[in-house]
């Protein structure tokens, strides 16, 4: 039981697209800061109907001390899809999939953390996807800025992410299920939006150059957007809203 | 021509990237510079006295600074030297020196006769190396006991709350000592020892782990102290 | 920070003995009470069932998926049961990623028989072609804040997806299931199997243990019953021992406060 029968136009002549958005439109998004307790740092987010939980634990002591920097904390990530998320029960366990996944939000996420503050340490950050809709990597990455920030870590800045698409030949913005699946190319992009650096970038499918950085020209609009919401998750939780 | 701007209200609460000010200001704790210009590391709130901006962090790991007051609990006894459990990322180390008195043979001596796994100690940050070592000492001056603490309880709280536990100029942790006849030791890294000093010891010490259990949840309330006290009065009947 | 669970357990022995002792829990329940209990159906619209559980400050995610299977060779007109629960590393400092581990193995197979021997999944309405396929229904825990008692919110949130769940039709030819995945029917679940965790610290027993009470506890008895009050499974676990006193009392609380909780979830699910 794949994917639904491929519909006929995902884009309309206007660029209204399936779900009624524009093709700058992100889905709805929900982010809140701090929803568990034994975690350091967590947060929960929606982007459609993804659901998404981000936690944090460190900076921890690293064991065994062959495994630990001298100068600088250790981050390590771990994305994870529970079995119900996705329409095909997914077994338990990382696939080649998550563990790509993982390695490149690890990546994503690094260059924004002071790790030479904490020596000797690891940061461990774990994402847990519930429901899946496309985007996850991206939306794990940026539930995870926000994990990260409530549990009180040191950063340059947040690490907002996510995906722009090529859709019956049109650049979208956070391509949901379908366009995803028979779409021409898929985008996936964080950044700092402070230094307006990219920390992380994907793209695979077919597009020119051209379309490739008018992708990466929407995926950074949208990541300031994404950026707003993150830094409210966290100022309503301590009330500062 | 101002020589600095500030960004941000004293007591905004501010997140990680955030522009706080930028030119001729003292950029102090939770903040970093970059070129001329100063952004938070944290989320907290600004702290804007002056020309001094700094961040006051809301939640975060317990980071040893040289001079606070901490109690460890010892994780491994070592050659010449314990493990203590600071509450920090990485244990902070004691020496034998930095504990006992007299000369010590480590050829013949275990050092688990003076502190073994387990034992609470008082002990101050002597000092924190370039890569975040933490060296402990029990010898010197403090507010409360250093070496050994025995016989009582340990409660454990968010770092970030302890100022709240000891209150202005101190007066909630001494309304607590007083109406409740406890020793109450607060360690700056967020653990608290509790000894009652009479009879009838745990029901002191059971409502001297309530009540700080209590600080830590309504931490932002006002008028904290001398509710607590009026509750702790009136359950204290014995 | 790293203490050592056995340090951290002679720290919290004396606070939570303490207060046993003078007739009061951490966190000022009675002995004989639950913590708050939050359940909500449908979270999760790509499963067939789900529900939210949060029991305290314990929150878990329950999935129910159905797939086509064989049904097992010595049960061919029947549907089958697969029950696992995953202690992701973000519900708890000490849970480590990785295959399930013996907690984990024990935990779904306590959940799997409260639902199994209380036969409240009618499995042979999920028998499609006799001998060659059937529905099989995935039951998958996700635990995502420990706070204790992971047993009765596992089996809570599992019985409230399962009663909400539902089965699409399918079309059987020339041997080839066709699932329909737009006509569904409810879930053929009628029971509403409910367990009560009864932790003995010294010689009291108490229900619904939080964290710190798990960490100083003895042992402890998991009690699951249907509906009619008819004791369906138990377990003890950990390395304590239920002395007879301890026992009866753990066994008396825990059926008692069964039909308490039952109302409370079935209350919860219908609004």
């Amino acid at each position: 039981m794949g994917m639904a029968e491929e519909p006929e136009r995902l884009i309309a002549e206007d660029g209204t697209r399936l779900d009624g958005r524009k093709p700058d439109e992100l889905r709805p998004l929900r982010i809140q800061a701090g929803v568990l307790k034994r975690a350091d740092g967590s947060a929960y987010l929606e982007l459609g109907s993804n659901k998404i939980i981000a936690a944090v634990y460190g900076p921890r002591e690293l064991h065994p001390r062959h495994k630990q920097k001298p100068d600088r904390a250790v981050i390590r990530f771990r994305y994870n899809m529970a079995p119900f998320s996705v329409d095909e029960r997914k077994r338990p366990g990382p696939d080649r999939r998550s563990i790509e996944i993982s390695k490149l939000s690890k990546e994503a996420l690094e260059p924004a953390l002071f790790t030479e503050y904490y020596p000797r340490t690891a940061i461990d950050i774990f994402v847990e996807v519930l429901q899946a809709d496309a985007g996850t990597r991206c939306a794990g990455i940026t539930a995870a800025s926000v994990a990260l920030a409530d549990a009180g870590i040191e950063m340059k800045d947040l690490v907002a992410a996510v995906a722009a698409g090529k859709v019956d030949g049109h650049i979208v913005l956070d391509p949901m299920y379908y366009e995803d699946g028979y779409g021409e190319a898929d985008v996936p992009l964080a950044m700092m939006p402070k230094y307006d650096a990219i920390t992380l970038l994907q793209m695979d499918g077919n597009m020119t150059e051209d379309e490739f950085k008018e992708a990466v020209r929407l995926a950074k609009k949208g990541c300031k957007i994404i950026y707003r919401e993150q830094r409210r998750a966290l100022k309503r939780k301590y009330g500062g809203e | 021509m101002p020589e600095y701007r500030i960004y941000v209200e004293d007591r905004e609460v501010v997140t990680p990237g955030e522009l706080l000010a930028e030119g001729q200001v003292i950029a102090s704790d939770g903040t970093y510079r970059e070129g001329d210009k100063v952004y938070s590391k944290v989320t907290g709130l600004a702290s804007i006295e002056g020309r001094k901006v700094r961040v006051i962090p809301l939640s975060g790991p317990y980071v040893p600074t040289k001079g606070d007051y901490v109690i460890g609990i010892v994780q491994e006894v070592k050659f010449s030297s314990w493990l203590l459990d600071i509450r920090a990322p990485t244990p902070g180390v004691l020496h034998v020196s930095e504990f006992v008195d007299e000369e010590v043979d480590l050829i013949t001596t275990d050092l688990s006769e003076y502190l073994k796994e387990g034992d609470v100690v008082g002990a101050l940050v002597q000092e924190v190396d370039p890569v975040k070592r933490v060296k402990l000492t029990t010898k010197g001056e403090a507010m409360n006991p250093l070496g050994r603490l025995k016989d009582g309880r340990i409660v454990e709280i968010d770092p970030v709350k302890v100022p709240r536990v000891i209150g202005r100029r101190g007066s909630m942790v001494r309304m607590l000592k007083d109406v409740l006849g406890c020793d109450i030791f607060v360690g700056i890294n967020g653990r608290i020892f509790i000894r009652a000093r009479e009879e009838p010891r745990e029901i002191r010490e059971d409502l001297a782990v309530r009540a700080i259990v209590e600080i830590e949840r309504r931490s932002h309330l006002s008028g904290l102290t001398d509710w607590l006290e009026s509750t702790l009065k009136r359950l204290s009947r014995w | 920070m790293s203490l050592d669970l056995d340090l951290l357990a002679k720290i919290k022995r004396h606070e939570v003995l303490s207060m046993i002792r003078t007739g009061e829990r951490i966190d000022g329940r009675d002995f004989d009470e639950f913590r708050p209990i939050e359940v909500r159906t449908g979270v999760i619209s790509k499963a067939n069932g789900s529900a939210l559980v949060r029991l305290g400050n314990t929150q878990l995610v329950v999935g129910v998926k159905l797939e086509v299977g064989t049904p097992f060779p010595d049960t061919p007109d029947q549907g089958a049961l697969a029950v696992n629960a995953e202690l992701v590393p973000l519900a708890d400092p000490t849970f480590e990623p990785g295959p399930p581990d013996e907690n984990a193995i024990e935990l779904s197979r306590v959940v799997d028989r409260g639902i199994r021997e209380s036969e409240a999944i009618d499995l042979e309405e999920l028998c499609i072609v006799e001998g060659e396929h059937c529905w099989v229904v995935f039951v998958d825990i996700h635990v995502l804040d420990h706070d204790g008692n992971l047993f009765d919110a596992s089996l809570m949130g599992s019985v409230a997806a399962l009663a909400t769940a539902e089965v699409p039709e399918v079309e059987v030819e020339d041997d080839e299931v066709e699932v329909i995945e737009d006509e569904t029917r409810p879930l053929p679940f009628r029971d509403f199997p409910i367990s009560v965790t009864v932790a003995k610290i010294e010689d009291h027993v108490l229900v619904d243990p939080c964290l710190e009470e798990e960490i100083v506890m003895d042992a402890r008895m998991t009690v699951t019953t249907n509906e009619r009050g008819d004791v369906c499974a138990v377990q003890k676990g950990d390395k304590g021992e239920f002395p007879p006193k301890a026992f009866e009392e753990a066994l008396e609380m825990a059926v008692k406060k069964s039909k308490e909780i039952r109302r409370t979830v079935k209350a919860q699910i219908e609004s």
